[in-house]
């Protein structure tokens, strides 16, 4: 509740600003989500893939 | 002053949502929709073996909690609030009278932004609760029987669920579907932009709790039940009851995307959540990418919604390469591409790797000389210590 009346806050200090300007920021946040999450996904499959590879030589780790 | 440099460098762009913005904005929701939705998928089906064609039905379910339960909460308030909505109280009269109630919801909205967004955070809570109520009563007939039978179950249950919302007009208005206020009245720019972005924080939350669940050792005994489900109840596990509660579990996940669609269309009509679009392209999704990894099921839900949106929106550009009328190229697309990948690459466009347990040598543990990261591995720790104990 406190979270959402801080945000509700936020957007009222930054009120004099117009409407196109909130779009530009939430686009962009929009884009920076979307891009993300696949860049977390892959760096994580990438890095357990690494990690079983290296898993392989030893024959440890893996199930 | 970092605000107000923020700003300035904002205010210097062009209006974010025109022309090929609004495209990309429109592919970022569904994206996000149906990303819930296939995850959920893949967490039944690619990690337990649950083949659940019933998808249909838990989003349905979201989004008739908006309609039929949500809705309703919201008049109750507005009313006791004062505000002179006309009476909704039975069937009939809470079709008709919907439109002008909602336009005076929405007001309240548009001046309340905290009241908006706790009946969002309500709708959420509910369609999760009502969404895994629902996976319990699917479970109730079918998770005893084969995987065939479960099928047949859920697809059945996913055009029962749109048959009871077009004859119970108290659900969602029958066939004429009825008008959700808007929970984002009180932004002051464009809604889609700001549902897109709360659809995929959604979708970014349920990812991180499907990775926590399935790097958990119940994610280990997901992947033994979906490999031998015998050996699992030989060695002593309720396979019953950890598949009711994956089916549980993913449902009440799933039916936030049925709420989200809601808010974001601002309209729940049954006919709008057709077991094509909310089973099947799920499905080619999970299939397209790969069964039994997150990076497999967003390549594929991007594939799929992007050509799917391109579809739509240039239609009429692409139109004259066809011969035929370009509305069937969505189910072309979903056939051919089913088969395509099906007959040259089964596993998927990224195949599911092997389980990788971080710091954990099983071969040494079995002779007793472990080295493990503990730091890694903490679990593990704690059962290796309780080992050494019970040995003293």
């Amino acid at each position: 509740m406190n979270g959402l009346i801080l945000l509700a806050s936020i957007l009222r200090i930054i009120g004099q600003t117009t409407a196109d300007q909130y779009d530009n920021i939430l686009f962009y946040l929009m884009i920076a989500l979307w891009i993300i999450m696949p860049v977390f996904i892959v760096y994580e499959e990438i890095t357990e893939r690494r990690a079983l590879r290296e898993a392989d030589k030893s024959e440890e780790g893996t199930a | 002053m970092y605000t107000n440099i923020a700003l300035g460098i904002l205010s210097s762009m062009p209006a974010a949502i025109q022309g090929i913005d609004r495209l990309v904005v429109d592919i970022a929701m569904f994206f996000g929709l149906l990303v819930i939705v296939a995850m959920a998928l893949n967490f039944q089906y690619g990690n337990a073996g649950i083949p659940n064609m019933g998808c249909a039905v838990q989003v349905i379910v979201g989004a008739f909690t908006v309609s039929g339960i949500v809705l309703r909460i919201m008049f109750m308030v507005a009313a006791a609030g004062g505000l002179p909505l006309d009476d909704w109280n039975d069937p009939f009269k809470f079709i008709y009278s919907n439109p002008s109630n909602v336009r005076l919801v929405n007001g309240l909205f548009a001046s309340d932004a905290v009241l908006a967004m706790g009946f969002l955070l309500l709708s959420l809570g509910i369609a999760v609760l009502m969404g895994a109520l629902t996976g319990y009563l699917l479970a109730l007939p079918a998770i005893r029987l084969r995987a065939t039978y479960l099928m047949i179950v859920l697809i059945t249950v996913a055009d029962a669920s749109q048959i009871f919302g077009r004859n119970i007009t108290g659900i969602s208005g029958g066939t004429l579907g009825v008008w959700i206020p808007n929970v984002f009245a009180w932004y002051p720019g464009d809604i889609g932009v700001v549902t897109a972005v709360v659809t995929l924080l959604l979708g970014l939350i349920s990812f991180f709790i499907f990775r926590t669940m399935l790097n958990s050792p119940y994610g280990r005994l997901m992947r033994s039940l979906r490999e031998n489900e015998v050996t699992l109840a030989s060695v002593g596990k309720n396979v019953v009851g950890i598949r009711r509660n994956i089916l549980m579990f993913a449902s009440g996940i799933t039916a936030i995307a049925g709420v989200m669609n809601a808010f974001y269309v601002q309209f729940v009509n049954q006919s709008d959540y057709q077991r094509a679009y909310w089973t099947y392209w799920p499905w080619l999704m999970l299939i397209l990418g790969g069964p039994g990894n997150n990076a497999g099921t967003f390549l594929g839900a991007a594939i799929v919604v992007a050509l799917r949106r391109l579809i739509i929106i240039y239609k009429f550009q692409i139109q004259q390469f066809f011969f035929f009328p370009v509305s069937y190229l969505e189910d072309i697309i979903l056939g051919g591409l089913l088969v395509l990948v099906m007959i040259f690459r089964p596993s998927g466009l990224i195949p599911e790797k092997l389980l990788y347990i971080p710091g954990i040598n099983y071969a040494k543990m079995v002779k007793e000389e472990v080295k493990v990261d503990w730091r890694a591995a903490p679990k593990a720790r704690e059962t290796h210590v309780e080992k050494k104990e019970e040995k003293k």
